[in-house]
């Protein structure tokens, strides 16, 4: 695994994001908009136009199980105060649902994702809440 | 062994006991005169049990086409030619044997009642019931909407994407809410049809019954299955239920003026809710309104609630239509038995009067009813180069040819999808693989089809939404930095080239 992503409700400022993602990660983050050549993550953020506006793209050499994704988007959630949805490497879902999200209020569960034409959402009524 | 009451109305369940009239209707020699005290002179004596010289015994035996009896207790008159009607009634083996004057008769069951009437009347009772619901619709056709707003776009493709014969009716009442549901109805759905079907055309000629052969070979695991899939509480419905709900479907869909009526219901209420699209009508179409109604007939809708799903819609009137239904397939069932039920001879003899029973609805048609039609599915666009949204940790099947060349796929899967489908997978002519995940299908291997991981996947995505010129750069910062291979940038830069070529479209 060479990249690791996630979608957020809010539409990001790009810097604002680096420096959030400055504060949990170790080394910081490498991005075009601020480079760090020596951040073993390089960030690719992205806008849509519906459902969550912000996505979140980490290149690395590796994202093993050292790498603590559900503290990673839990801090992203809390410092933007925003919902969160990604696809989890680690934490095993029901068989039915495809990705994982975070709620205002920080609670996870596990989700079915609609496409829409300009982004994704997630679909009501599909929370499970998760126990992790 | 069923039953006809006084009235001619059948009934699976045995009647009560009524004592049959004589069937012996030989007249015994009167009591000799006493004796007068003339030895001589005596009246002649007759010989006990000498059976008059004018009559004839006669067996009669009427059954249906399979076989089957119609029933004990069943009215029948028999005219002789030299005598006075007899009125009788079918024994227990739906026979009538017994002595009659000697000469011509005829037979006739149900004779003194009439059967164009109760037809009239509930066929009448159903179209009332039908049009009160299509009333309903259009009323409420404001709420529908508000309702259709408030499902989730995917339960609004699963209402939009079904056809009426096609199991619509039974999201549209309110009895499965999703693709997911509708699913669930296919095994057990299936199992119905094969043994509904077969016990209907079983051969039923040894004093047994087409709904008996059902009930032996539908087990109560099975039917538990099918009605809770249909969202019933199995307790509530029993098996010989759903058999009558088969049966009033067959002789329902053998009428062609109830036909017509369900036929124009049908296309009604597809205008009533907006939608587009009609089945071509057949046993399916009746069969699901059959179904829905008697089952909501019989439970008054209980058990929907419980498992989670909408109230029936339309609930008082949908019982109203059960209700109509019900008798009305009974008046056609009385019709078709007095119509046929005749017979003419002459003498002492014996014959079988067998009536012809309506066509099944084949299984065929009833499969259709649940699933075996695939033309709802639509394309999981984000396999497009150019729909990209969210890359997935297990891999991105995309399309490297145009779409149009991939419609062609889909129209293969519509048109012929149970015959090229393999478990979850549809294999098309162009060798392209297919996946299925509730309303639509996704490219899983063949020509013109290329995995890319999720890294890449983001990669186009970047693309799309921040420029070409941005994910240049990116690509050229990642290779430096390890974080991606050569082999599989360059296969990203193949894509890209591919999608600012423009063909693909």
């Amino acid at each position: 695994m060479s990249a690791y992503s996630f979608m957020v409700r809010k539409s990001l400022k790009e810097s604002e994001l680096i420096s959030c993602l400055d504060a949990f990660l170790d080394g910081g983050v490498d991005s075009i908009l601020r480079r760090r050549p020596e951040s073993n993550y390089f960030l690719v953020y992205c806008e849509f136009s519906e459902g969550f506006l912000g996505s979140v793209h980490l290149h690395g050499v590796s994202f093993d199980k050292d790498f603590d994704e559900l503290s990673l988007v839990r801090h992203v959630a809390c410092v933007f105060n925003t919902e969160v949805i990604f696809e989890p490497l680690r934490i095993m879902l029901p068989k039915s649902r495809e990705s994982a999200y975070i709620d205002l209020d920080g609670l996870l569960y596990a989700v079915d994702v609609l496409d829409l034409e300009g982004g994704v959402d997630i679909l009501a009524g599909s929370l499970l809440p998760l126990d992790v | 062994m069923g039953h006809y009451d006084s009235r001619g109305n059948y009934s699976p369940t045995p009647g009560p006991c009524i004592p049959l009239p004589p069937r012996n209707s030989e007249r015994r020699a009167p009591p000799p005169a006493p004796y007068n005290g003339d030895f001589y002179s005596q009246a002649k004596r007759t010989i006990e049990h000498e059976a008059p010289t004018d009559t004839c015994h006669v067996g009669l035996k009427f059954i249906w086409d399979n076989g089957e009896g119609l029933g004990c207790d069943l009215p029948c008159v028999l005219t002789p030619a030299n005598g006075d009607p007899i009125r009788t009634r079918l024994d227990e083996y739906s026979r009538f044997v017994g002595s009659i004057p000697d000469g011509p008769y005829q037979a006739q069951m149900l004779a003194d009642f009439d059967t164009e009437e109760p037809v009239l009347r509930s066929r009448a009772e159903v179209q009332a019931a039908l049009e009160a619901i299509l009333v309903a619709e259009r009323a409420e056709a404001a709420a529908l909407q508000a309702v259709q707003d408030e499902r989730s776009s995917v339960s609004n493709a699963f209402y939009t994407h079904l056809a009426i014969g096609k199991g619509a009716l039974y999201g549209a009442w309110g009895l499965v809410k999703s693709l997911k549901e509708y699913g669930d109805l296919l095994n057990p759905f299936i199992t119905f049809a094969n043994v509904v079907v077969a016990a209907w055309n079983a051969d039923a000629s040894n004093g047994g019954s087409w709904i008996a052969s059902f009930r032996d070979n539908f087990s109560q695991e099975q039917h538990r299955e099918l009605v809770e899939a249909l969202g019933f509480d199995p307790s509530k419905i029993t098996r010989e239920q759903l058999a009558e709900s088969y049966e009033t479907a067959c002789f329902v869909m053998a009428d062609g003026p109830s036909r017509d009526l369900l036929a124009r219901f049908a296309v009604d209420y597809v205008k009533a809710q907006n939608r587009e699209e009609i089945a071509e009508f057949s046993g399916a179409v009746v069969f699901e309104i059959v179904l829905i109604a008697l089952l909501v007939m019989y439970t008054g809708g209980a058990g929907v609630v419980a498992k989670g799903t909408a109230p029936v819609r339309n609930l008082a009137l949908t019982q109203r239509l059960g209700t109509g239904l019900k008798r009305l397939g009974q008046g056609l069932k009385n019709a078709r038995v007095k119509e046929a039920g005749r017979a003419e001879g002459k003498g002492a003899g014996a014959q079988v009067v067998e009536i012809e029973r309506p066509k099944e609805v084949s299984n065929a048609a009833l499969v259709a009813t649940v699933l075996k039609d695939w033309s709802h599915l639509t394309l999981s666009d984000r396999h497009f180069l150019y729909k990209v949204r969210r890359a997935k940790a297990a891999g991105n099947t995309m399309f490297t040819v145009p779409r149009g060349v991939i419609l062609k796929d889909l129209k293969e899967i519509h048109l012929y999808g149970e015959k090229i489908r393999k478990g979850e997978k549809f294999e098309t002519s162009s060798g392209r693989v297919y996946g299925l995940h509730e309303k639509s299908v996704h490219p899983i291997s063949g020509p013109g089809t290329l995995n890319i991981d999720s890294q890449q996947y983001g990669l186009l995505v970047q693309a799309k939404r921040n420029g070409r010129d941005n994910v240049n750069l990116t690509l050229r910062i990642i290779l430096e930095k390890g974080e991606i291979s050569p082999d599989k940038a360059a296969e990203v830069v193949r894509l890209l080239d591919l999608i600012d070529g423009g063909s693909l479209r």
